[in-house]
């Protein structure tokens, strides 16, 4: 058989009998792990994309009531710390033009700057605002707008998937002067861990299974998940994106657990290689360096952020604007007092168990960090919410 | 944040790339050295993130052929006869979706 790309994604996104077969074997695993004595099986995701097509496809009503899927620190976004977004405001109130995703321009600040407490805020109070889809289109525009535009900032947010985005035009020197990158690069291995420790020392219900992010995967392949892995000796799987993907990534997970089996296996096979894109890495590593970072309402993470290397300071937002980062003594939670993203965040609680879900907090008016990505769990949530497809998940979950 | 899209390579010029997205075409960052054109590719923020591997594709439909044999095999069936059933349902599955 030779199968092309868009017959694949059909199959996989279509095909309700290969999904009905995958499920039967899905219960008929969860049967067996029952019978063992496991009753209950909590499967974390650690991709935005992975919690979307999880609410989208009501893959959780799909699921038998023993197995939960819950969602991780899954997007770059909600975990931008509030004091990087205020930096870029005040620059852009301070005439510096921000290039920001379209993703992260509704992102709320705990403190007002100025009067804004996003960047969407200070475009409406004639700050310099520019949404753009990548660090390339950045470079073009401010190519473009030379003259016009002296001095800018590229707000740099992104995990592993997005860094070489970045890497790759700065090592080529093709970022032209007054161009600036504010990298809040973050490394989503190290937060894993960090979730999965969180989950054990709060004495929560262990996690028993992984579905580690694709796109990230592509980068740094399925090594570092083989590690984590066998740490907590829990089974791992590198899943795709369509519905079946997922599905044949969990029905992998449980056969795991049945035979007692940690390790990594990779179900996104078309575009995942086990060592991962080397000359990603080899371009990241040359322009960047770890560095312990902050998270947004968690704290620092060891080895968990990228800044850039000394040879390219010359295009550090940090260093011509002389902006700081947080710092570990000092840190304070960025949260409003009843957001629970944190938790949301590393999988301790779900969108609903917060006071101000679809209350206060919608997609529209955000009060907390997960409510503005299209990735953020209590952003995917809510969108689907109202409507059947949410409120069968919630009903099968037992949340409403 | 990070949707990966897939596209086809036109051309390629060092770190730079013409891709097309379906019908539009685009300019893209290149990682790797041996992007070539007609390369089916993951582009991620205006970046090649990763090539399909076109003979994978098939090895996605094995891993599930595979767990459905062993469960088959669990259920009582004779091995022969599973892997029959196997190859007949992804037969099936391949011809159902062949003008994808
Ligand atoms: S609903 Fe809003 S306030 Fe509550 S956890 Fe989610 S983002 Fe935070
Ligand atoms: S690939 Fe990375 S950034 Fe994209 S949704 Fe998954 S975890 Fe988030």
């Amino acid at each position: 058989m030779t199968l092309s790309l868009q017959q694949l994604i059909k199959i996989f996104r279509d095909n309700i009998e290969l999904a009905n077969r995958v499920k039967n074997l899905i219960e008929k695993y969860t049967e067996k792990l029952v019978r063992k004595g496991l009753d209950r099986v909590k499967i974390m995701n650690f991709c935005g994309t992975h919690e979307w097509t999880t609410v989208h496809y009501g893959i959780r009503s799909l699921l038998p009531p023993e197995i939960e899927l819950v969602a991780g620190p899954g997007c770059p976004v909600c975990i931008t710390p509030s004091k990087y977004i205020e930096e870029a405001i005040r620059l852009s109130l301070e005439g510096v033009l921000i290039y920001v995703f379209g993703d992260a321009y509704k992102l709320p600040t705990v403190t007002k700057v100025n009067g804004a407490a996003s960047l969407s805020e200070a475009k409406a109070l004639g700050g310099e605002i520019e949404i753009v889809y990548s660090f390339l289109d950045a470079i073009k525009h401010f190519r473009e707008n030379k003259g016009r535009v002296n001095e800018a900032v590229f707000l740099g947010i992104g995990f592993e998937t997005t860094a070489p985005s970045y890497a790759v035009p700065i090592f080529n020197n093709m970022v032209p002067e007054g161009l600036y990158l504010l990298s809040v690069l973050r490394l989503t291995p190290p937060a894993a861990d960090y979730a999965l420790s969180a989950v054990i020392e709060r004495g929560l219900e262990p996690v028993n299974g992984i579905v580690a992010p694709g796109h990230v995967s592509t980068i740094i392949g399925a090594a570092p998940w083989d590690e984590i892995s066998r740490k907590y000796k829990i089974p791992t799987v590198v899943s795709g994106f369509e519905p079946t993907d997922l599905l044949l990534s969990i029905a992998m997970i449980l056969k795991m657990i049945c035979e007692e089996k940690a390790g990594v296996e990779v179900e996104y096979k078309r575009i995942v290689r086990y060592t991962g894109n080397q000359q990603a890495l080899e371009y990241m590593y040359n322009v960047f360096y770890k560095h312990e970072a902050s998270w947004r309402g968690i704290g620092f993470i060891p080895d968990s952020g990228l800044k850039l290397r000394d040879e390219h300071l010359g295009y550090d937002a940090y260093t011509r604007f002389g902006i700081k980062e947080p710092e570990k003594d000092s840190w304070v939670d960025d949260l409003h007092p009843s957001c629970k993203c944190a938790e949301v965040v590393l999988g301790l609680k779900k969108p609903v168990d917060c006071s101000l879900f679809l209350k206060a907090c919608t997609p529209e008016r955000p009060m907390g960090p997960c409510m503005v990505s299209l990735e953020g769990t209590c952003a995917v949530w809510a969108r689907f919410g109202g409507g059947g497809k949410a409120d069968e998940i919630a009903k099968s979950l037992g949340l409403w | 944040m990070c949707w990966g899209v897939p596209a086809k390579v036109l051309e390629t010029d060092g770190v730079m790339a013409k891709v097309d997205f379906g019908g539009s075409i685009k300019d893209v960052l290149v990682i790797n050295t041996d992007i070539k054109p007609g390369d089916l590719v993951i582009v991620h923020a205006g970046t090649i993130i990763g090539k399909i591997e076109e003979e994978e594709l098939d090895n996605t439909l094995k891993l599930y052929g595979d767990l459905l044999r062993d469960s088959l095999i669990e259920d009582g069936m004779d091995p022969d006869e599973a892997e029959k059933n196997v190859r007949e349902w992804i037969r099936y599955l391949l011809g159902e979706n062949r003008d994808g």
